[in-house]
């Protein structure tokens, strides 16, 4: 089981090497990374590297906005699929 | 024609729901009824045959009353993507003479911005609550309807929309309604529509694909067409990536019963890759659609085990709607074809000699359709290359099988792909080669996993340059889709010994 302060560094990881364009200190716990550019590509980019990484797969119902809005949000996520 | 077009199947149909989008549900009767008042309400704004209307609007029920309005008034609706910006807003209303622009109150700033920028009166008609510039698009349906007595046919122009060359600058596409009647005709023929269908809209309207195979299809049928409404929370409506939308989307193929959907393959993936749930229902589907680029196997195949259908590829222009399906019993033995022409279209394959290729042998794709348009606005040179002896040549590359089936292997011209947009690199080339501290700039696209590529600036500089200046030069002046993500300079664009630029290398 991973340490919160490794899941968040992982999910900083992967949304970095997705939205290439931002840089570390553009990008907080809470920023919307909608508003950071995050398109229809990216968007399936981000999910299925968050799956991988993880070793977790998200259900329908997980695949929304609020959960995939901020890094915190996704940090949520991935907590419970982990059961942390 | 599309006047009789949509009275024919009011009045066959006039309790089927022709439109429905989030809690907006209208029957044909009052989708009729809707058009009457709204061409009332246009021609009290002084539109009036052959004047140039606008539509800067999502897909919502509006573009349909909008669409057929203008149509009632023997006006030309102008279709436009409601993401562009207001430097490329500006040029298509400029070149096409627009009089009246209607879109939505998202939109409604930078058109406004554009109309007080230009020499020529041009109306705004706002479709939403209160709008702070313009005319409410409610206000429009007060006005008493036009006579709905049809008379004899219109044949004239109905239709402009603008499409993407070689040379990167869009050119102007007309469309005459004996040309989008024909188009309308072909695709019900073609693909069986029903009034008994209801098709799932979630490509744009205003591109040809949407155009055709929604708005037409359902209107000359009497078919629903389903909307996917825009997302919205807390009144605030947003853009968001089309996998958020995917429950949404399959609640509604299940409620409304969709039974085609005419989509495009970054959506097929999207929906392929749907966690097992068993609540969703896509029994009512009979016919997936897939066109815009090329459909990858593993799409298909993923798409045709997840949910035991089929996506059947389809192959249009702007300059001609859609003109090619396959409608194969069985297309997972080429699921990789286009099909066979539509009704009422002539697909050619010419070879390099000119002559028609043999079955297997590649050559340039040729259409003759009724659905044709004459040619490009204002643009002989190009209409003598590719309008010839009936035909248009359409630069896509191709083979036919024996059995006359179509397959695409590629183009004579270079567009990059990227979640669901076709861009083409000339126009942002066009665009940084006038950024002051650009020498020479390349773009291309890099392939992404999950069907997409990612655009790419490859950019020689002079003097003091860097990433965030060309992204924010580009962002002024291009939508968002055709924006770059990756920038990366280079001392010099690698070329071949006959100077030609070698695109593979930068890719």
């Amino acid at each position: 089981m991973m340490a919160t302060e490794e899941i968040k560094s992982k999910i900083y990881s992967v949304v970095l090497s997705i939205l290439t364009n931002t840089t570390e200190d553009q990008i907080s716990d809470d920023s919307d990374i909608f508003a950071l550019g995050l398109d229809s590509v990216n968007a399936m980019n981000l999910i299925f590297r968050l799956q991988e990484e993880f070793g977790v797969e998200f259900d329908m119902g997980e695949i929304n906005l609020d959960n995939f809005r901020t890094v915190s949000n996704m940090e949520e996520l991935v907590k419970s699929k982990q059961g942390v | 024609m599309l006047n009789q077009m949509l009275d024919k199947t009011a009045s066959s149909y006039p309790d089927n729901d022709a439109v429905v989008s989030g809690e907006s549900r209208l029957t044909y009767h009052a989708l009729r009824e809707t058009v009457l008042k709204l061409a009332g309400g246009l021609r009290a704004q002084g539109v009036s045959e052959s004047d140039c209307v606008a539509l800067v609007l999502p897909n919502c029920p509006e573009f349909l009353t909008s669409f057929f309005a203008i149509s009632r008034l023997h006006a030309i609706a102008l279709l436009l993507n409601p993401s562009f910006k207001e430097s490329e807003l500006t040029h298509y209303v400029e070149d096409s003479e627009t009089t009246l622009i209607i879109t939505d109150t998202a939109r409604a700033e930078i058109c406004q911005a554009l109309i007080d920028k230009s020499d020529r009166q041009i109306k705004l008609v706002v479709v939403g609550d209160t709008p702070v510039s313009g005319v409410a698009f409610s206000e429009l349906l007060n006005h008493a309807p036009v006579d709905a007595v049809s008379t004899v046919p219109y044949e004239g122009t109905v239709l402009y929309q603008y499409t993407s060359g070689s040379t990167g600058k869009p050119k102007r596409v007309s469309r005459t309604q004996v040309n989008v009647f024909s188009q309308a005709k072909s695709c019900v023929d073609t693909l069986g529509v029903t009034m008994e269908d209801s098709i799932f809209c979630s490509v744009p309207m205003y591109h040809a694909y949407g155009f055709g195979e929604c708005l037409l299809a359902a209107t000359c049928s009497g078919a629903k067409l389903v909307i996917l409404e825009p997302y919205s929370k807390d009144g605030v409506v947003s853009e968001i990536p089309f996998v958020f939308r995917r429950p949404r989307v399959l609640e509604l193929i299940k409620t409304e019963k969709v039974s085609i959907l005419p989509s495009v393959p970054y959506v097929y993936s999207i929906l392929a890759s749907t966690p097992p749930d068993p609540t969703i229902d896509l029994s009512t589907l009979r016919l997936c659609i897939s066109a815009g680029n090329f459909l990858a196997k593993d799409i298909f195949d993923k798409f045709l085990l997840r949910f035991g259908l089929p996506i059947r590829q389809l192959y249009g222009c702007t300059e001609a709607g859609s003109v090619a399906i396959n409608m194969a019993a069985s297309p997972e033995q080429r699921f990789d074809s286009v099909g066979q022409p539509m009704n009422g279209v002539e697909i050619k394959v010419i070879g390099d000699d000119g002559n028609e290729a043999q079955p297997g042998v590649t050559g340039e794709l040729a259409i003759k359709s009724n659905t044709l348009t004459q040619g490009y606005h204002d643009a002989p040179e190009v209409n003598k290359e590719v309008f010839r002896e009936g035909h248009y040549f359409t630069s896509d590359l191709g083979t036919k099988d024996k059995d006359g089936y179509i397959f695409i292997t590629g183009r004579k011209k270079i567009f990059i792909d990227t979640g669901g947009h076709k861009v083409d690199p000339f126009e942002i080339e066009n665009i940084l080669a006038t950024h002051p501290n650009v020498k020479e700039v390349v773009v291309v696209g890099t392939k992404r996993p999950y069907a997409g590529e990612v655009i790419k600036a490859v950019v020689v500089a002079q003097g003091e340059c860097d990433e965030s200046s060309i992204i924010n030069y580009c962002q002024d002046k291009l939508a968002d889709f055709k924006n770059p993500r990756i920038v990366e300079f280079r001392d010099e664009i690698p070329k071949s010994a006959l100077g030609k630029i070698l695109r593979k290398d930068l890719i």
